[in-house]
């Protein structure tokens, strides 16, 4: 009797044992990367029937025309001759694509470490017209110590596939450079500097822009230097400087002889006296965000949103007095939802605040902005004012609105992403 | 002959205290500590539940608070079955419910999010009478929780971090040990 009540209880303790067993399994999606030829890449970058928006990326305007970009895919030319019926029209394939600046009918895109000039004069056949190989150092690691296009083997695409694992097999996993890699942007932007021109001159880039063009020079910068291109012949751009600036560069924005550029700590004013060479002229810090900024010459206007890759928990408007560049200070800050980019228009103030849609504000007073209009029902990312529409990149699609009359901002079309 | 005379025990006790139980449904209130334990160590739980009993049934409402793994609000019933029908006896109870998770601040940047959460729980106890309305109880039983969590880890690419969002699924397979008072 004894010995059977034990062999129960050691029974009852063997279940039981089993019994207790905790268990963790991870769902995620495995992307395994598609190589392709640099060469056989750039063969195939030039433009082809318009695809459907899935990923908006950064937007620039050129003369009638919206080029969006496709995040890390290429860029949608959209004719937008009538505002209220924009119609997309075609489309360049370019791998690591991320900014646009245009001139004089030649457009600037990067290309992971490249930057890519393509002749514009026809929307409808555009081709490239040259290469400038490994430019933005920082996402160079395709080009290694090659210099030939035909060596060098570039991300393409990927295939990807939803799998289950146990918790302490995938963080192994997490290790896993080539996966991770194509979870991130590229670093480079492209920026245009505020005039616009159907035939000549430059475009206008959003506020969320990384690539600027004053005068005769294409600016880009990555998370910290500042590159200068000599696009004095547009059609042969020539790399003519590098700075170092600081780490965790985000955006920049050109306006007249200076360059403004946020960064996670702050914003830095930098003077093209020197175009080959920008010098610092003067900074403000402000607590760890993600923050475009824009100016009109005499304030700054800085946004800080938390939720970001830049960490931090802020989510605010700065308004900051450049009146002395050399020593901008700050006038007033107000509180936002999750505010993104943002562009301004004589005293209009346009400001995406993510899921909180699209607010523009009365900003004749600056340190008493007033909310004129709000529009919902978008998460919005970036914008850009034209004189009279106010184009809108937004987490499902491009947005237009009439600003013609203040009274009554409204919306006049959309061009949404695609579901499938 | 040793088991005949138990067994004859057992059914003179079980007759004997039939008449002992109140025939009325009356209110129940049991507030209990304890502790879970399992492959993820051990953890403090506590709860309480407030429902009617019934000659020797018993069912109720419970709240409590488990902190085994990722800290959670179980709300759940319970239902229990005195085995005798009288103040001291042993009983078999059964719990559901769901256990919302209480989370801790993270290092993430975004706050997860959780989905499917589910807990039950069966044991045995044995009741203690104590006084004229109070009874001492405690018990043992098996908890099973599982749960669904959308976090957003972060990755470092570069200089950059990146958030990627990620779905884990979890089982956690607890013994459950309590003692509290019934009123």
């Amino acid at each position: 009797m004894n010995r059977l009540l034990f062999a129960l209880s050691l029974l009852i303790a063997f279940v039981f044992q089993g019994c207790l067993k905790d268990s963790c399994r991870n769902t995620y999606t495995i992307y395994r990367p598609i190589y392709k030829k640099l060469s056989q890449v750039r063969d195939d970058m030039h433009s082809v029937a318009p695809k459907q928006l899935v990923a908006t990326g950064k937007i620039y305007v050129y003369g009638n025309y919206i080029f969006l970009n496709e995040l890390n895919t290429g860029i949608h030319i959209i004719d937008n001759t009538n505002p209220s019926s924009p119609r997309n029209m075609a489309f360049i394939p370019i791998p690591g694509n991320v900014d646009i600046a245009v001139k004089d009918n030649y457009l600037y895109a990067d290309s992971y470490s490249d930057i890519v000039v393509f002749n514009i004069s026809n929307p409808t056949d555009i081709k490239p017209a040259k290469f400038l190989n490994n430019v933005i150092k920082e996402n160079g690691y395709f080009w290694g110590t090659l210099t030939k296009p035909d060596s060098v083997m570039i991300l393409s695409g990927y295939t990807q596939k939803d799998t289950t694992v146990d918790c302490e097999t995938y963080n192994q996993w997490r290790n896993c450079i080539t996966c991770g890699i194509f979870f991130s942007a590229s670093d480079v932007y492209l920026t245009a500097t505020p005039s616009s021109s159907s035939s000549g001159g430059t475009g206008k880039a959003g506020s969320m822009a990384r690539f600027g063009i004053v005068n005769n020079y294409l600016y880009g910068v990555s998370y910290m230097n500042l590159y200068s291109v000599d696009i004095t012949i547009p059609s042969n751009p020539q790399l003519a400087g590098t700075t170092v600036v600081s780490g965790g560069i985000e955006t920049m924005y050109p306006f007249k002889d200076k360059l403004f550029i946020g960064s996670t700590s702050g914003m830095f004013i930098y003077d093209l006296s020197n175009p080959v060479h920008p010098s610092s002229l003067g900074q403000f810090s402000h607590v760890r965000s993600c923050d475009p900024v824009i100016t009109d010459g005499q304030f700054a206007y800085v946004t800080l949103r938390s939720g970001t890759a830049c960490q931090g928990f802020t989510n605010e408007l700065d308004v900051l007095d450049v009146t002395n560049p050399s020593n901008p200070s700050f006038l007033k800050k107000y509180d936002m939802s999750n505010p993104h980019g943002l562009s301004k228009d004589g005293d209009l103030l346009f400001i995406c605040d993510g899921k909180d849609g699209l607010k523009v504000y009365d900003a004749k007073k600056k340190d008493d902005i007033k909310l004129i209009r709000k529009l919902d029902g978008m998460e919005a990312y970036d914008v850009i004012t034209t004189g009279h529409t106010a184009i809108v990149v937004a987490k499902d699609g491009l947005y237009e609105f009439d600003y013609s009359n203040k009274a009554d901002i409204h919306q006049i079309s959309k061009i949404s992403i695609s579901n499938s | 002959m040793k088991r005949i005379y138990l067994l004859n025990l057992l059914i003179a006790v079980y007759t004997c205290a039939e008449a002992q139980v109140s025939p009325k449904a009356s209110f129940q209130s049991i507030n209990q500590v304890g502790v879970l334990e399992g492959e993820a160590g051990s953890a403090f739980q506590l709860q309480t539940i407030n429902g009617i009993r019934y000659k020797t049934y018993s069912a109720g409402i419970g709240v409590g608070l488990d902190y085994y793994f990722e800290r959670a609000v179980p709300v759940f019933i319970d239902l229990r079955k005195n085995i005798l029908a009288k103040q001291n006896s042993p009983f078999v109870y059964l719990e559901g419910g769901i256990p919302f998770t209480w989370t801790k601040s993270k290092d993430d940047i975004k706050e997860p999010e959780y989905h499917h959460q589910l807990m039950y729980e069966a044991g045995i106890g044995y009741n203690l009478p104590i006084g004229k309305n109070a009874r001492f109880l405690m018990s043992a039983g098996y908890n099973y929780r599982s749960f669904t969590e959308y976090s957003y880890p972060t990755y470092w690419i570069y200089a950059y971090p990146v958030q990627k969002k990620q779905r884990f699924d979890y089982e956690l397979r607890r013994i459950s040990i309590k003692m509290g008072l019934e009123f």
